[in-house]
């Protein structure tokens, strides 16, 4: 936890997922299952045939396999030897990766506030359709995961993870996508809740994830009062302490300056974008005070998530 | 350098708790406040590209606190009201009151700077408009000129605006009037408590309008009379005066008194002349509250026109012209001295009577006969004013002659008869009297007298005693009709020594009882102004009717006139005269001159004729005062003062500093 600023800490775990947000999260859950099967078949199946209920195709028999998929009715009448397939359920594991460092803890915590929203709202959504779900609350100084976990029922399990103050820290995406990648070597579906300020390490750490077969989906969250020059009221002389190195740099802000902090913060956000479209990863950018409901549709427009 | 503003205690005082707020406020503000960014990697990519954190920025604030100490150290010694005294003093109004009279067109001497003014206007216009152009903006200038109508030529406005407007082309013209230009400027005097100047500008300061000055310079407001340097027409003769001396009659006496306007002192000459010839001229140096004054008891100077002169040292003396108003000359006349003739009818042996007539303070003609002249009496001249007949020594009698007439001793040849009867010889000394000489024998002591050749006389009843000796008359008066007689019984050549002192002074007594004195002064007048005497000012011969022409004495180089400057009749027993020229005049009537007098230059020390007057303006509100307008240092006062607040509150609200 920051020592900095009251306002750097984060707000109440009471005030974090209030009624009407679980409200919310079961419009959601609706929402989803309406859209899964008008465009998707229902569960998630993985491409690998085995021991699976339904049936896929038949194969010549060869020494070894199991005698009681031989299909008795064909080698009857045909006098073949063949052998039933069928497709087997896999579930897709969902992992949230959550930024907790010091920089999503600014502006009262409103971009920690709405990635834990978000985080909480995605598991809900994904233990709904019984898919199983990980979340990892990660910084450089701090990770905190809770196991991949599958049904409803595991929702409050995952929002009382998501209320651990776990927080602070400078923003080290690399090291956490390391540290994630170690910890969950099986592929799933990766959705990085991040303001994604690591100025060297965000493009590196989303590579890094795609490299372990993960689908990675990045949810960019930023605070307009952070980078836009008519929302910020910092003006003259003034010491920016950099909230995760600790750093004091005394300065003079004018509006030029802080024009030119805008373009930058653009442009830096907008190659984190390029690299996500490159490499197929859906990118979204949120707005940390923007409404919970619009971000999740913001989401599923994006694509990824739901199939 | 002086300075007006706050005391200086008061200003520390202000000035300290100023600094302290200043310098307490810096160092609240030194401690940045802090701001925690998110991002600070990108804070300083974009600050290194940037100049937020250039030397001169950083030092701003720095730069701030000294420029709003220098801003409260300039605004502190601004309100210390630095300057001169005319750069601090309030507006002030100043009233240019010019006099444009026909005196004012006399022209100056050019010869040591040509293309200058030509006359006293000029010279008077250039001085002022100088004078206006050393007022300050903010001041007020109005100007009243002061000719025959006065009138205020321009209301109370700034001074560029009256410098730009004013034509310095005016003519002098007509008789001025100061004073009634002076009520004018000092109706345009603002309020009681507002300075204000009366800058006249005129060749003669009238005398009584200097306690109209003094008033004012006891009061808020300032009056100064300012007599341009070089204008003659401030120098003036305040008063002159000629006459007989009293105990001498053929001596003069003079009074001459010259005032100077200017400030400064003038040097000047004074001139007089008698009868166009000069009689005493000095150098002298005038002050304008110091007159000069020249006096003569008993000048010895033939002449009986007078003329004196006032003049700057060193320029020549300028013409009279047909001023009324011109007053560095002045006139004066004295009567004619007409000479007393007697005729002394002696044995020529009798030097005592010479002696006593010697002594006679009036100009004589004395005419000696012999015995013989008187008998045979040829002399078809006019008779004698005076005849003294000591006959007693001639053995032929010898008539009373007519007219004034003195007889010694008529009854020492006893065989003559004589008019008045003698009684006796007296013999012996003894006490005596005058009961009831009169004028004559008034404090005249005939002590010791020798009495005992004298002889007692028989006087009439109209007969005036003269002196007496045991109650009977030694010399008695008797009026006739052909002339009074005086009559002496006893001879003075017998007499002791007081006698001999106190015969002299019987004759001059007799003389005047005979021949009274005329008055010996002159009449005078002054230029322009309508004046009616009796006319026994001028002669008592004048008769109701006759016609009296006023003949001008020309001035030393003036041609004589051709014509009388005046005429008049003689109506109810009084002369109107009305002259516009000053100058030594003499009435004539028939041709025959009867009585001289001066007419003066009034210049400005009495009120013109009342033709001319303008009328009494009236007394309105006083003028408002001159607005008081910002000055240079109210609005660097001001200036500093918003300038030491916009630094402070923009240091304090953390945008730019």
């Amino acid at each position: 936890m920051s020592t900095l600023d009251p306002s750097l800490r984060s707000t109440e775990p009471d005030a974090l997922f209030d009624e009407a947000f679980l409200r919310l999260l079961n419009g959601l859950s609706i929402l989803s299952r309406r859209l899964a099967r008008g465009q998707h078949r229902g569960e998630r199946k993985t491409r690998t045939r085995g021991s699976g209920v339904e049936f896929s195709d038949h194969r010549p028999y060869a020494a070894g396999d199991d005698i009681r998929h031989v299909d008795w009715n064909i080698l009857a009448r045909l006098d073949l030897a063949l052998v039933r397939q069928y497709e087997e359920d896999e579930d897709l594991p969902i992992y949230l990766i959550t930024d907790v460092s010091a920089s999503m803890q600014t502006q009262a915590g409103v971009k920690d506030r709405m990635a834990r929203r978000l985080a909480a709202a995605l598991a809900y959504i994904g233990l709904s359709k019984l898919d199983q779900v990980g979340i990892t609350l990660s910084a450089s100084d701090h990770h905190e995961v809770l196991p991949p976990t599958r049904g409803e029922a595991q929702v409050f399990r995952v929002l009382q993870f998501l209320r651990t103050k776990t927080q602070g820290g400078p923003t080290d995406l690399e090291s956490v996508a390391r540290r994630f990648c170690a910890q969950h070597p099986r592929p799933g579906l990766v959705v990085m809740l991040s303001d994604m300020y690591d100025l060297d390490g965000a493009t590196r750490a989303l590579a890094q994830i795609r490299h372990q077969r993960h689908q990675v989906t990045c949810i960019q969250i930023v605070d307009e009062h952070e980078y836009v020059p008519a929302k910020m009221s910092a003006r003259g002389d003034l010491a920016l302490i950099d909230v995760e190195r600790h750093t004091r740099a005394e300065l003079t802000v004018s509006d030029d300056l802080l024009r030119s902090f805008h373009e930058a913060h653009e442009a830096f956000c907008g190659d984190i974008a390029r690299a996500c479209g490159r490499a197929g990863s859906p990118y979204v950018r949120v707005d940390a005070r923007a409404d919970i409901f619009d971000c999740v549709m913001q989401i599923f427009r994006a694509g990824g998530f739901l199939r | 350098m002086s300075f007006s503003g706050l005391p200086l205690p008061t200003l520390g005082v202000l000035g300290l708790a100023a600094a302290a707020v200043v310098g307490l406020s810096y160092l609240l503000k030194v401690h940045r406040p802090e701001l925690p960014v998110p991002f600070g990697a990108l804070w300083s990519s974009v600050v290194e590209a940037s100049e937020a954190r250039r030397t001169s920025t950083r030092l701003r604030r720095r730069w701030s606190l000294l420029w709003q100490l220098a801003m409260l150290l300039a605004l502190l010694l601004a309100l210390l009201e630095p300057g001169c005294a005319t750069w601090r003093a309030a507006p002030q109004r100043t009233i240019f009151v010019l006099d444009n009279s026909a005196s004012m067109s006399a022209p100056v001497d050019t010869a040591s700077a040509p293309g200058g003014p030509a006359t006293t206007l000029d010279l008077a216009n250039q001085q002022m408009l100088a004078d206006m152009g050393s007022l300050r903006g903010r001041d007020e200038v109005a100007v009243v000129t002061a000719g025959g109508v006065p009138e205020v030529l321009f209301a109370p406005d700034a001074p560029a605006v009256l410098r730009a407007t004013f034509d310095p082309r005016m003519t002098a013209t007509g008789p001025g009037d100061l004073r009634g230009a002076m009520r004018l400027a000092e109706a345009l005097l603002p309020a009681q408590d507002s300075a204000a100047t009366i800058r006249v500008y005129s060749d003669a300061i009238p005398v009584d309008l200097f306690d109209d000055v003094q008033y004012c310079a006891t009061g808020p407001q300032r009056c100064v009379a300012v007599p341009s340097t070089g204008i003659e027409g401030n120098l003036h003769v305040a008063h002159f005066s000629v006459r007989r001396a009293l105990s001498d009659p053929k001596r003069i006496a003079i009074l001459l008194e010259t005032r100077s306007a200017s400030p400064d002192e003038t040097p000047a000459r004074v001139e007089i002349s008698a009868n166009g010839l000069p009689i005493h001229g000095e150098d002298v140096v005038l002050r304008r509250d110091a007159p000069h004054r020249i006096a003569f008891e008993k000048f010895d100077a033939a002449g009986e026109t007078f003329r004196a002169q006032v003049s700057l040292r060193g320029e020549t003396a300028t013409d009279v012209g047909e001023d009324p108003g011109f007053d560095n000359v002045a006139y004066a006349s004295v009567a004619p001295m007409t000479p007393f003739r007697v005729r002394l009818v002696s044995d020529r042996q009798n030097l005592f009577l010479d002696a006593a007539l010697l002594a006679i303070q009036r100009p004589l003609i004395v005419e000696r006969w012999s015995y013989q002249d008187a008998h045979e009496n040829t002399d078809a001249s006019p008779p004698p004013d005076l005849t003294i007949l000591d006959a007693s020594d001639d053995p032929r009698p010898l008539p009373v002659p007519d007219g004034a007439t003195i007889v010694f001793d008529p009854f020492k040849n006893t065989t003559r008869p004589f008019a008045i009867e003698s009684t006796r010889a007296i013999k012996r000394p003894s006490l005596r009297r005058h009961p009831s000489g009169g004028a004559i024998t008034e404090g005249l002591v005939f002590k010791d007298v020798n009495m005992r050749r004298a002889t007692a006389m028989k006087p009439a009843a109209s007969d005036t005693v003269l002196l007496e000796h045991l109650g009977e008359a030694v010399a008695l008066l008797r009026a006739r009709d052909a002339g009074p007689l005086v009559v002496l019984g006893f001879d003075p050549a017998q007499s002791d020594l007081p006698l001999r002192a106190a015969f002299p002074l019987l004759m001059d007594r007799v003389f005047d009882s005979l021949d009274p004195p005329s008055d010996v002064v002159v009449p005078a007048l002054l230029a322009g102004v309508p004046t009616v005497w009796t006319k026994s000012t001028l002669s008592s011969a004048l008769k109701e009717g006759d016609v009296v022409e006023f003949w001008r004495r020309p001035d030393p180089g003036d041609p004589a006139p051709q014509a009388p400057a005046g005429k008049t009749s003689v109506q109810e027993g009084r002369v109107a005269i009305a002259l516009d020229l000053p100058g030594n005049y003499r009435a004539v009537v028939d041709d025959v001159a009867i009585a001289p007098f001066a007419v003066r230059g009034h210049g400005d020390r009495v009120p013109p004729p009342a033709t001319l007057m303008a009328p009494t303006p009236p007394q309105p509100n006083r003028w408002p005062p001159p607005s008081e307008r910002p000055t240079i240092a109210s609005l660097l006062v001001w200036l500093l003062a918003l300038s030491l607040v916009l630094e402070w509150w923009t240091f304090h609200r953390g945008r730019t500093v």
